[in-house]
């Protein structure tokens, strides 16, 4: 305590997609700062160079990164761009004159630091975290993966510093969600260090519990230090939900699906089943709406494009189609989506592991959902008692056209009290309530108290 | 020559591959004139590379590279003479069995260390042997209106970079995008 008063707890934050990259997992660290920045932490957020962002993912969302809570520090540790530097002119002398050996040294330097192109960044990261760690102290690091490196500098600092760390497993490292098998052959480097970055972690976080149960059964060690923090939906970017979207205009059947469409998905199936569900007169004239980006690279959108069977050209005047993609939405205008889409499609790849983080937002938007994903998936948990679910428990597209024809009767009768309850199963999972144990983890594991309500601290 | 139509230098040392000769054809299909660097035309013939495509081939000149020829030297030449002219000699039945036994060990063994060698040592130097080798004879092509240089392997990225420094302005990629060149500077 000093002369000014009891001083903000202070976390290190390595969460390398941060905005304004638009990658899935953004919004959940995005959340987890602003909700920390909040009830009063001092936030220090270590992410990803800009130039990777735009120059090698090229998918970033500036509007988002204004959504950042302005006491949240940002900075953003050095990466080398060896696997993705496409320029000649940019090489190094080395790679420029002996490229096979600079090849070879960059594969061993995988093999033997971390296995992961992302390496160098939890190198700078750990080096950052030192240096400002020197100049004021940290209480708490923060971890989320992937890349999962940061799981390693967590640990670094750790083992330098003494400082203890908290695990976010975002997504699963060694599993693999979408075939349900271990994602690595069993001598590859990363089980060692999932086991090493595990046995000294205070806390470890998982988006559902198949995923905790997963890694408690392999690591029974760390069983008692694992737990359940959601995925939620965003209040602050979702304005005009409060109560749910509202009521649907007049005229044909609006189907929406917002997200980014990846390969695992089964985006055939979603739009055979629509085809078929059309032919059904209470979907004549229905549209499938499809918002967002197709890939998380530039060059995937015309790959799945043909996959989808449809065209990225506005369509001509008066022509009509049946699915349209309307491409990608910043995250602080799609309430407008949702408020314009009757019933919302989930689309999830894999299955037993995967909750998707878009789920919690279509049920906020108090919508008919339909489910286009293989059955046992884990997000039929958070589903489970949502008034308006959908469920085809099958990727059939028959049967996924019924629930979409089921769908579509039930948003034409939609009354105010269906929405309601929607909305009331919804707000379970507001991004606030699922991170407060988090954020009450936190504070247990760096010993630091509560000594007043809201942000005082 | 073409004049005005937009070229791309592709530079190619590895085996002929689809991925090379499917993005040649695809440039050619958008007016684009392509000009491909490599060791020896005959494969990529074969392999069915269109004909349109111009090639420039500079086996011989890496061939005559002092690294090469040291190893000739080493490997193949002074043993080879050595052997020749204890054969001349004329030594006696069971020595001359005991020659050809010589002869047969150092065929083997030379094609092992030629291997051994070529393998480890000379792929690691040959970005380096080709940029040098390539310079005389790549010195008078006229390449026309060059909008992109692109690296198809490993080996051909130091005489990539030779060329970039030729043409300045110009796109030099590892990167075989299936879009028409975008013109000078560096791929977005």
């Amino acid at each position: 305590m000093n002369r000014r008063g009891p001083r903000r707890p202070r976390v290190l934050y390595l969460a390398f997609y941060y905005p304004p990259s638009r990658a899935s997992g953004v919004y959940r660290a995005r959340a987890t700062a602003n909700h920390l920045a909040a009830q009063g932490w001092d936030v220090t957020v270590l992410a990803a160079p800009l130039k990777f962002l735009h120059e090698v993912i090229g998918s970033v969302d500036e509007e988002l990164a204004t959504t950042v809570d302005p006491r949240i520090r940002v900075e953003r540790p050095a990466q080398h761009q060896f696997a993705w530097e496409h320029d000649v002119r940019r090489f190094g002398a080395l790679r420029r004159s002996m490229p096979l050996l600079a090849r070879k040294l960059y594969h061993l330097s995988q093999e033997k630091i971390f296995p992961e192109h992302y390496y160098s960044w939890g190198l700078s990261a750990v080096a950052h975290g030192l240096r400002m760690h020197a100049r004021r102290r940290f209480d708490v690091v923060l971890a989320t993966g992937n890349p999962f490196v940061s799981f390693a500098a967590a640990w670094g600092l750790h083992r330098l510093t003494g400082l203890p760390y908290v695990l976010d497993y975002r997504d699963a490292w060694t599993l693999n969600l979408f075939t349900d098998r271990p994602a690595y052959p069993v001598d590859h480097p990363a089980w060692a260090w999932e086991r090493r970055v595990l046995t000294r972690a205070s806390a470890v976080c998982f988006v559902n519990d198949a995923l905790r149960g997963w890694h408690a059964e392999r690591y029974p060690s760390v069983a008692d230090r694992m737990m359940v923090v959601p995925n939620g939906w965003d209040p602050d970017l979702l304005p005009g939900l409060a109560g749910g979207a509202g009521a649907r205009g007049a005229g044909p059947l609006q189907f929406g699906y917002l997200g980014t469409l990846t390969t695992t998905q089964p985006v055939e199936e979603m739009i055979t089943a629509f085809r078929r569900a059309r032919a059904h007169p209470e979907l004549a004239d229905a549209t499938l709406n499809i918002h967002g980006h197709l890939g998380f690279f530039a060059h995937s959108q015309a790959h799945l494009a043909a996959r989808l069977g449809i065209c990225l050209d506005p369509a001509p005047d008066g022509a009509e189609r049946d699915v349209v993609y309307r491409g990608p939405v910043s995250k602080t205008d799609v309430a407008g989506v949702y408020r314009d889409s009757d019933v919302l499609v989930f689309l999830a790849g894999g299955a037993r592991y995967v909750t998707s983080g878009k789920i919690f937002e279509y049920m906020a938007a108090a919508r008919p959902i339909v489910s286009v994903h293989a059955p046992g998936i884990a997000a039929a948990e958070v589903l489970d008692g949502y008034p308006l679910w959908f469920n085809a428990e099958s990727l059939d597209p028959d049967e996924i056209a019924q629930a979409m024809v089921a769908a579509g009767k039930a948003a034409r009768d939609l009354s105010p009290e269906q929405r309601r309850q929607a909305y009331e199963h919804a707000q379970a999972y507001a991004r606030q309530t699922v991170l407060a144990p988090l954020e009450t983890r936190l504070r247990t594991v760096s010993n630091v108290h509560r000594i007043g309500g809201g942000a005082a601290w | 020559m073409s004049g005005n139509r937009p070229r791309v230098i592709v530079l190619a040392f590895a085996a002929p591959s689809k991925r090379v000769k499917d993005y040649a054809a695809g440039l050619l299909a958008q007016g684009v004139e392509v000009d491909l660097i490599t060791s020896v035309a005959a494969p990529w013939r074969a392999a069915g590379l269109d004909r349109a495509v111009r090639i420039h081939a500079v086996a011989e000149a890496e061939e005559r590279h002092p690294v090469r020829r040291v190893e000739n030297l080493l490997l193949y030449r002074i043993p080879g003479r050595i052997l020749h002219d204890l054969r001349r000699s004329r030594l006696g039945p069971n020595a001359d069995r005991r020659l050809e036994e010589l002869c047969d060990l150092h065929r083997r063994a030379a094609g092992r260390l030629h291997r051994i060698f070529y393998r480890r040592v000379y792929n690691v130097m040959r970005p380096l042997v080709i940029a040098r080798a390539a310079r005389r004879p790549l010195q008078g092509v006229d390449f026309g209106r060059v909008e992109r240089i692109v690296a198809a392997d490993i080996f051909a990225v130091t005489l990539t970079w030779e060329l970039a420094r030729r043409f300045p302005g110009v796109a030099a990629t590892t990167a075989l995008e299936a879009g028409p060149p975008a013109g000078g500077g560096p791929p977005s």
